[in-house]
């Protein structure tokens, strides 16, 4: 039995392909992209690449358009942590009570994780445009006032795009929790009742303690996932106006294709890829720390 | 008495929060639809309402100006060998590490899961940088490649998982009665993780077509594009034409929403995969 799990061609056989695309396809550019940062190239295939050092590194990390990116993928972040999760949670509670009908709301409140990106970024930008359903609805109210141009207005621009993604990924962190919640065994609920843990009481001092697994993977799954956004950014602002809404990613994609810097692009990826792993290692230490507590 | 009555109120007020989230997450869709089948004027104007008169100009406009038909079918020949290349792959090396035995297993493991950390963007310029120097633009097949290999990571993590799970009696029972390896594999062990499979095909048909970031800088030729970069494209050339916009959105999110339709649990485990690493 060993000798024939051990058979030398067999795991070539079986691991080869797949190793060689993966490598090929996705480790090799990684190093690529590290290696293309130390270069100034403008995409041109005649016109060859030159080393410069730690240059692009140091022309990214002074220029304030990428730090004005990272502070609004931070403010991404925390704002995508303290909606996304909290309704997606909320619902998934008010789901677990399995009132009447409580499968057509679980099945509509998915909807909007089936559709693309692209498609939502379209879709939410007929609604917001200045001529939109909302200042439509808003004027139709007589709210006047609110009516604004929101994807273009300053102080409104970025945490219309940051709630857009929270309505696309609340439907994800309700089915994660409310899966978890099923699995709470029945007797932990029956002896919180005798306990008197009803309502909000029970959502804190039962679910959440129960469920702190499957929270920390929501929250490492958000924070992963709000910095690789560019899809909704890119459909519904482009980055703009005037770089008011640029994510490094957007940042990344205007510098490669629209200014030709490579070299700049590159080191945007390799920062996207350092913050990535940071971000995680971060969560996973803070949320295990936390964890200790109970 | 009183308890009765405060159970009732506690019912309105869970239903009544229940139909706001309703209306916020399927609202925009509603919108969608009956907007392709309204007129410019009527789709602002009457934002909630039915149309007055069906416009299936809209869509004839989406098919042959935008020219969604060829995109739609584009995004579904790359989606369909994308998944079945990648359900291959994946668990071909599932299979090696799940069952085989080799030295360096555990980094090997390690090295595919690795891959899940890595956001598609960084390395976007090393593929602008082969796309100029391979003269590989348009080439569906590398494209078809690169999207597996994107997929890989979580395919193997969970088709891996899955084989895992399994006993090991059945396939020892087969080898001694002379069974090849191979054998085992396609006959025995295959069959057995048809469910692990059919997660990974839904996620990674949902992932390829909602996929704009690649497409967008792998394809030149219009008559390539895929539906995403093809949507963006037709908003950009018809700018008011809010009608065949929105049939064309229309068409593109049907793949994805009758799938959902019809395989709602499936689907579901699909797209929430990726929260159990």
């Amino acid at each position: 039995m060993e000798k024939i799990k051990r058979n030398k061609k067999a795991v070539l056989c079986f691991l080869l392909p797949g190793f060689i695309l993966y490598t090929a396809l996705l480790m090799v550019p990684i190093g690529g992209s590290l290696i293309m940062s130390f270069f100034k190239w403008n995409g041109i295939k005649s016109v060859p690449m030159v080393f410069v050092g730690f240059h692009n590194f140091k022309t990214v990390i002074t220029d304030g358009v990428f730090w004005h990116s990272i502070k609004n993928i931070l403010w991404f972040m925390v704002l995508t942590l303290f909606t996304q999760l909290p309704i997606g949670l909320m619902l998934a509670v008010m789901l677990s009570e399995r009132f009447r009908g409580y499968r057509v709301f679980k099945f509509a409140y998915f909807v909007p994780q089936v559709l693309s990106t692209t498609v939502i970024g379209l879709l939410w930008y007929f609604i917001l445009m200045p001529t939109g359903v909302l200042n439509t609805v808003l004027q139709g109210m007589g709210l006047d006032h609110l009516v604004r141009n929101w994807l273009v207005d300053k102080n409104t621009a970025m945490t219309t795009i940051i709630l857009v993604n929270t309505w696309c990924g609340i439907g994800f962190h309700m089915t994660v929790s409310y899966a978890a919640i099923s699995g709470i065994p029945d007797d932990v609920m029956e002896a919180g009742k005798l306990e008197g843990a009803v309502g909000l009481n029970k959502v804190f001092h039962i679910v959440i303690p129960m469920i702190w697994e499957s929270i920390i993977s929501s929250i490492v799954v958000i924070i992963t996932a709000v910095l690789k956004t560019f899809d909704l950014v890119y459909v519904m602002t482009e980055g703009g106006p005037n770089g008011l809404t640029d994510v490094p990613s957007t940042l990344l994609y205007k510098e490669a294709f629209r200014y030709n810097d490579f070299g700049k692009a590159s080191v945007i990826g390799v920062y996207i890829f350092i913050l990535s792993i940071l971000f995680t290692v971060i969560s996973l230490r803070i949320t295990k720390r936390e964890r200790l507590e109970y | 008495m009183k308890d009765h009555g405060k159970k009732i109120g506690k019912k309105v007020i869970l239903y009544l929060i229940a139909l706001l989230f309703l209306f916020i997450f399927i609202y925009p869709l509603y919108f969608v639809i009956i907007s392709s089948l309204k007129t410019n004027t009527e789709i602002f104007t009457t934002p909630f309402a039915f149309p007055k008169e069906l416009q299936l100009l809209n869509y004839k406009t989406a098919i042959e100006i935008g020219n969604i038909g060829r995109q739609f079918l584009n995004s579904l020949f790359l989606a369909i060998v994308t998944l079945a290349l990648t359900i291959l792959m994946a668990s071909m090396v599932s299979y090696a590490i799940s069952r085989l035995r080799f030295k360096g297993q555990g980094a090997i493991r390690v090295y595919f899961v690795m891959g899940m950390m890595v956001p598609i963007q960084s390395i976007i310029v090393p593929l602008a940088w082969a796309i100029n120097n391979f003269n590989i633009r348009d080439n569906y097949l590398i494209l078809i490649l690169l999207f597996t290999a994107s997929h890989m990571p979580l395919a193997t993590f969970i088709i891996t998982g899955s084989m895992n799970s399994l006993p090991t009696s059945l396939e020892e029972a087969a080898i001694i009665d002379g069974c090849s390896i191979y054998k085992v594999y396609s006959k025995i062990v295959l069959p057995l993780v048809k469910p692990a499979m059919a997660t990974v095909g839904i996620f990674v048909f949902m992932y390829t077509w909602n996929d704009l970031l690649v497409s967008m800088v792998f394809i030149g030729k219009a008559e390539l594009r895929t539906i995403s970069v093809g949507l963006l494209n037709f908003v950009g050339a018809r700018k008011s034409d809010y009608g065949a916009l929105m049939a064309a959105i229309f068409i593109a999110i049907l793949p994805p929403l009758l799938m959902y339709l019809f395989l709602q649990e499936n689907v579901v485990k699909g797209l929430t995969s990726g929260a159990n690493k």
